[in-house]
This record gives structure tokens, C-alpha cells and sequence, in this order.
């Protein structure tokens, strides 16, 4: 089944993401989750959940042409849990914070990484957000602004 | 019988007796490692909320009563909310799943109310 451009960026972001299970950073990730309607996961620690805020048209970026290529600007909220056990007495802050650079880390390792394997033309992080679920879990959440052109009658098909 | 020992008894034998209201679910204690036990639980299957305050991400909401006991419910002594889990059918009539202990509602020398996600 083909995949949508936004879709294709999706699929590279969670494919980075997921060197976190298991690998050299400090923060060993235990899986790496796209929800669906229903919710089809349970809060873990050290989690991630990626979500996505409402796309943006970026006109200004357009470019002409037949057909014409519109750009989008679409947030990830990289959501990263931290529920370690309550007899753990590491600072739940200083988790967070390794957690939010190990992504940063993985996300950025290639050199060309804003352009999530050709899909995108530039993607930027935003403001780190702490999550707010009450006592249910802490954590940040990590936004990336990801920018990328589609042809007017195909978002299939990406457009340089 | 003291009133102590009578809310201790009835969460048992009145609250989460399975032939009333309580169901039989299992209890994942050290945060899921190890060996589950069965224990009687009074399951309350709420609607599907939101699971972050930005409404980004849903997740359904169990309310799970249980007598505050190592051996027919949960202690709150043992309780870890990083990372417990239950396993129970998400609808009547569905698969048992694992859910994450979140929260500590409320608790008493009886009985106590945890929620799951």
C-alpha cells in the first residue's frame, strides 16, 4: 500500500526512534507507539508515543508549476513516558531530560537528517514540553516541526 | 469482631465477591516481572479519555476496587504505580489485556481504588 508523504517522514522518524530499544544511548527505550483510535497501548516507562498536531500549509514555500507543489509544515509530538517505580529515587526531571536528548540524538544522527530520507525540505524541534496526565505518568514532550512539498493533486507524490 | 476487622472482611466477602459485581482479574506485581497472581476486583470500564492534558493521545480508563489485601486484592504496601499491571478484558466478553497501574484514587485500611490506562 502506497504511503502518503507525511505518512513516509512518519515512518523514518519512528524508524530512528526505535534504535532507542536497545541501543547505545542511555535511555533504553521499551517500545516506540503510533495510537491508534482506541488507544492501543498501556503507559510504560520509558515509552514513546508519537502523535500528530494539525498540519500547516506553508505558502509561502509553494511552488509553481503543472501541477503546483503545495508545502505543508506538520508537528510530531514526540511523546516520551517516564513512570519508573516509586522506589526509585532518581531526580524524575533528569530522566526526562535524558530521555528528550537520546532523541534528539537518534533523530539527528544522519547528516542529512532533516530530510527524513528525501520527503522532507527542512525540519526543526520546537519547544519542549513537560507532559501533564496528572499522576499517570511524567515525561517531556519532544515537538519536530517537519516542512515538505506535495504536488496540489497528489500528496502522494513528494515534490523537491 | 472489631469495625477494623469487619471493613477488612467485608471488602473480601461483600465488595468483591464475583457472584455480585466483582470479576477475577490478574495482578502483575514488580512492575509486571515475575509471577501473576488471581485476585477479585470490582471493574469499572470507563469511556475512552484523554490521556494528555493537549488531548494528543486517548486511552481508555479502568477504575479497579480491590481489597487493600496481599492475598485476595493489593496491598497498598506492595502497590507500585511505576509499573504494576492487571490484566483485563477491555469490554465485557473481550481478551484480558495488560494495563499499567497509573494512579492510587483513594485508599482505606479495607479496600482500594486504583485506576489503570
Amino acid at each position: 500500500m502506497p504511503l502518503t508523504v507525511v505518512d513516509s517522514i512518519a515512518t523514518v522518524l519512528m524508524t530512528r526512534l526505535s534504535t532507542l530499544i536497545g541501543g547505545d544511548e542511555q535511555t533504553d527505550v521499551v517500545e516506540v507507539i503510533r495510537p491508534s483510535r482506541l488507544g492501543n497501548y498501556t503507559p510504560k516507562d520509558l515509552q514513546i508515543v508519537v502523535t500528530q498536531a494539525n498540519p500547516d500549509r506553508v505558502t509561502e514555500l509553494d511552488c509553481p508549476g503543472s501541477p503546483p507543489a503545495l508545502c505543508w509544515r506538520q508537528v510530531f509530538n514526540i511523546n516520551c513516558h517516564v513512570m519508573p517505580s516509586e522506589m526509585d529515587a532518581t531526580s524524575v526531571d533528569q530522566l526526562s531530560n535524558q530521555f528528550a536528548a537520546d532523541v534528539v540524538k537518534v533523530v539527528t544522527s544522519p547528516s542529512t537528517w532533516h530530510s527524513f530520507g528525501g520527503y522532507s525540505i527542512n525540519a526543526e524541534w520546537l519547544d519542549i514540553q513537560n507532559m501533564q496526565t496528572g499522576e499517570a505518568c511524567d515525561g517531556v514532550t519532544v515537538p519536530i516541526a517537519i516542512t515538505y512539498r506535495v504536488s496540489e493533486n497528489n500528496p502522494y507524490e513528494v515534490r523537491a | 469482631m472489631s469495625l477494623h476487622d469487619i471493613i477488612e472482611t467485608d471488602a473480601i466477602t461483600v465488595f468483591c465477591n464475583v457472584n455480585d459485581f466483582a470479576e477475577t482479574v490478574k495482578y502483575w506485581p514488580n512492575r509486571g516481572a515475575g509471577c501473576s497472581r488471581e485476585i477479585k476486583a470490582v471493574v469499572m470500564r470507563e469511556q475512552i479519555t484523554a490521556f494528555s492534558e493537549d488531548g494528543q493521545t486517548n486511552l481508555p480508563a479502568f477504575q479497579v476496587h480491590v481489597a487493600n489485601s496481599s492475598v485476595t486484592g493489593i496491598s497498598s504496601s506492595e502497590l507500585d504505580t511505576g509499573g504494576d499491571l492487571i490484566e483485563l478484558p477491555p469490554r465485557d466478553g473481550k481478551k484480558a489485556e495488560m494495563r499499567s497501574i497509573t494512579e492510587l484514587i483513594t485508599q482505606d485500611h479495607g479496600m482500594l481504588v486504583i485506576e489503570c490506562r
